[in-house]
């Protein structure tokens, strides 16, 4: 049951990560039209930059899990390193257990923030303005998914190596 | 809460956590989020959760992306071997000529894309080797591939140059502009020093017979000058167009990303899993340096909410210093730490530091991050912990990192002659950004 919901919760960090990936798509597609529209046909948008600035958002926040997952996040690891393997262990356990905690930390406050967003129905300020909680939506997502691969590797999950990681 | 007892609380907090090898975006997070639960409780969470909503949706940092995949594309099209090729033709029958070739390739390839190490990772697998069978000192190629990797976060574009400005609130065009003129003097500095070194040691570098004996360095130098011009043509359609001020810098960047998929398409090598290959490697670094710029920039505004920000500027003022030991001390202090701690976590709790200390000694705020930028970027070079040194030994392993610690040192130490000439004249980093556009 545990190994399907952690392949439930990997599926969607890969699908999430695609996301990310469509994300600098929209980003550069929003410019070479404003680009196009604003030099070519004198008729500048008004949504482009706001819309690039909204997928800016979910680009980093769908990454973030599949970032934990990979152990990919940066670090200075030279102490930990030169440690004696047991105490090498025990740094990493202590870290990893603040790593989970305080991305579920970040995942309540950012979620409680979206959620007051969506029931006082409040717009971002721009010139095309959407709900807000359809851009923070995506915070609140990148910090819980990111604690839950802390949580599993705190249980022994290792990061996959490059081997791994280049077949998938 | 004292703003001293808050600023070097929140600081020596930051340094303990890196130091134990806690992910940054961690130790961000951990800082903030019990600085804004000290100061205002858990009523100021709303605050904190904005903090992170109007980072991750600031227009400009869009551009960080946007160069990354630029120069994802720009790896994958083949452009980098033609550079080289026309390059390895173009320089003359000088002994030591493949020093210059990889001198020049980097500052071009900073030209196409900005990151250090990726740079550092390319020549080492590809030039690297190469030198060292045309019978090249080791040291002295893995010094000159360092030295040439370290010019990319200074030539424009430049993704530090961009968060750089973003976090100091200074023009991201006109800070890319800065990096130039910088830029080049440095790589005339570390061609004139390795012409000297190799004129004073030939042993350096091998005899020229044997070093142009390779096909490679034959045939048209016109037709080899010809190939390199759809490469510069896209830096034209990057920075050409900032300069002019025709495009924003994230307009120029997506400006780009078009060019080099032109590039790519040119060479035969456009087709959809390089496309989807190089947004992937753009989200993955892009969100790797962005969160932490997410999480991290909360730190500044609790420097101003507790005070410490104007307080710090106070006691600089009671200090009296003169203007130039000043700045020695804020290039100084970030010098000696960036060797030992990362370039993106330091320069987000220097900021906002030095902020208030600029404004009150009349420093131009182009100037000044500009000379912190190419600090930063030494700090990617400067043993025992430079990124750049890793990159170069991951790329060549069967150098002893000892090897790559001494070859760095010498172009460390240019790179700070440089730094000083920049300091004391201002007009080379100021002048073309004055002349350019209103971007």
């Amino acid at each position: 049951m545990l190994r399907r919901l952690c392949r439930i919760h990997d599926n969607l960090t890969a699908a999430g990560f695609a996301g990310a990936a469509a994300s600098v798509a929209v980003i550069t597609g929003s410019f070479w039209y404003e680009v196009a529209a604003r030099y070519f046909f004198s008729a500048p948008t008004s949504w482009a930059y706001d819309v690039a600035s909204y997928a800016l958002c979910p680009m980093i926040f769908l990454s973030m899990p599949e970032m934990t997952r990979r152990g990919a996040h940066i670090a200075v690891s030279y102490l930990a390193d030169g440690l004696p393997q047991p105490y090498r262990n025990s740094l990493a356990y202590v870290v990893l257990l603040a790593a989970a905690l305080i991305c579920l930390i970040g995942a309540w406050i950012s979620g409680a923030e979206t959620w007051r967003q969506y029931i006082r129905e409040i717009e971002t300020i721009s010139a095309f303005p959407i709900p807000k909680w359809w851009v923070s939506v995506f915070i609140p997502y990148g910090m819980l998914s990111s604690s839950l691969y802390f949580w599993r590797q705190l249980a022994g999950e290792a990061p996959p190596t490059v081997a791994e990681e280049s077949r998938s | 809460m004292t703003w001293w007892v808050a600023l070097s609380g929140g600081v020596a907090l930051l340094l303990l956590l890196l130091t134990l090898g806690v992910p940054l975006f961690v130790a961000f997070l951990i800082l903030n989020v019990s600085g804004v639960f000290l100061l205002f409780g858990t009523a100021g969470f709303g605050l904190f959760a904005n903090s992170i909503y109007s980072t991750a949706t600031t227009g400009a940092l869009t551009a960080v992306p946007l160069f990354i995949a630029m120069g994802e594309i720009l790896f994958r099209s083949g452009a980098m071997e033609v550079l080289f090729d026309s390059l390895d033709r173009l320089v003359g029958k000088i002994r030591g000529r493949q020093y210059v070739v990889c001198i020049l390739l980097s500052a071009i390839l900073g030209a196409l894309s900005g990151a250090a190490m990726a740079v550092a990772g390319l020549l080492g697998r590809s030039l690297f080797p190469a030198m060292r069978k045309r019978g090249y000192d080791t040291q002295f190629s893995a010094g000159t591939i360092l030295a040439g990797a370290s010019l990319d976060p200074i030539i424009p574009p430049s993704v530090l140059a961009i968060l750089v400005a973003t976090i100091a609130d200074v023009s991201i065009g006109k800070m890319l502009i800065a990096g130039i003129i910088p830029g080049l003097v440095l790589t005339c500095m570390f061609l004139v020093y390795v012409l000297i070194r190799v004129h004073l040691n030939p042993k350096l570098a091998p005899d020229l017979a044997t070093d142009i004996a390779d096909r490679k360095t034959s045939g048209s130098a016109l037709l080899a000058l010809a190939k390199m011009l759809p490469s510069l043509l896209v830096f034209f359609m990057v920075m050409g167009l900032i300069m002019l001020g025709i495009a924003t810098p994230t307009e120029a960047a997506a400006t780009g990303v078009l060019g080099a998929l032109l590039l790519a398409a040119m060479y035969g090598r456009l087709n959809i899993q390089m496309i989807v290959d190089a947004l992937f490697a753009a989200a993955t670094v892009a969100s790797l340096l962005l969160i932490i710029m997410c999480t991290a920039v909360m730190f500044s505004q609790l420097l101003t909410v507790t005070g410490a920000a104007s307080s710090l500027g106070s006691l600089v003022v009671g200090l009296s210093l003169p203007a130039a030991i000043m700045l020695f001390l804020m290039i100084a202090v970030p010098f000696v730490l960036f060797m030992f701690l990362d370039q993106i976590a330091l320069m987000l709790v220097l900021v906002p530091i030095y902020q208030p200390i600029i404004k009150i000694y009349g420093f131009d705020d182009l100037w000044f991050w500009t000379l912190f930028l190419v600090v930063a970027t030494v700090g990617g070079l400067t043993p025992p912990f430079g990124y750049v040194l890793f990159a170069l030994k991951s790329a060549a392993p069967d150098v002893p990192l000892e090897v790559i610690y001494r070859a760095s040192w010498p172009f460390v130490w240019i790179i700070v002659a440089g730094l000083a000439m920049f300091a004391v004249f201002p007009d080379l980093i100021t002048f073309l950004p004055r002349l350019s556009g209103p971007r």
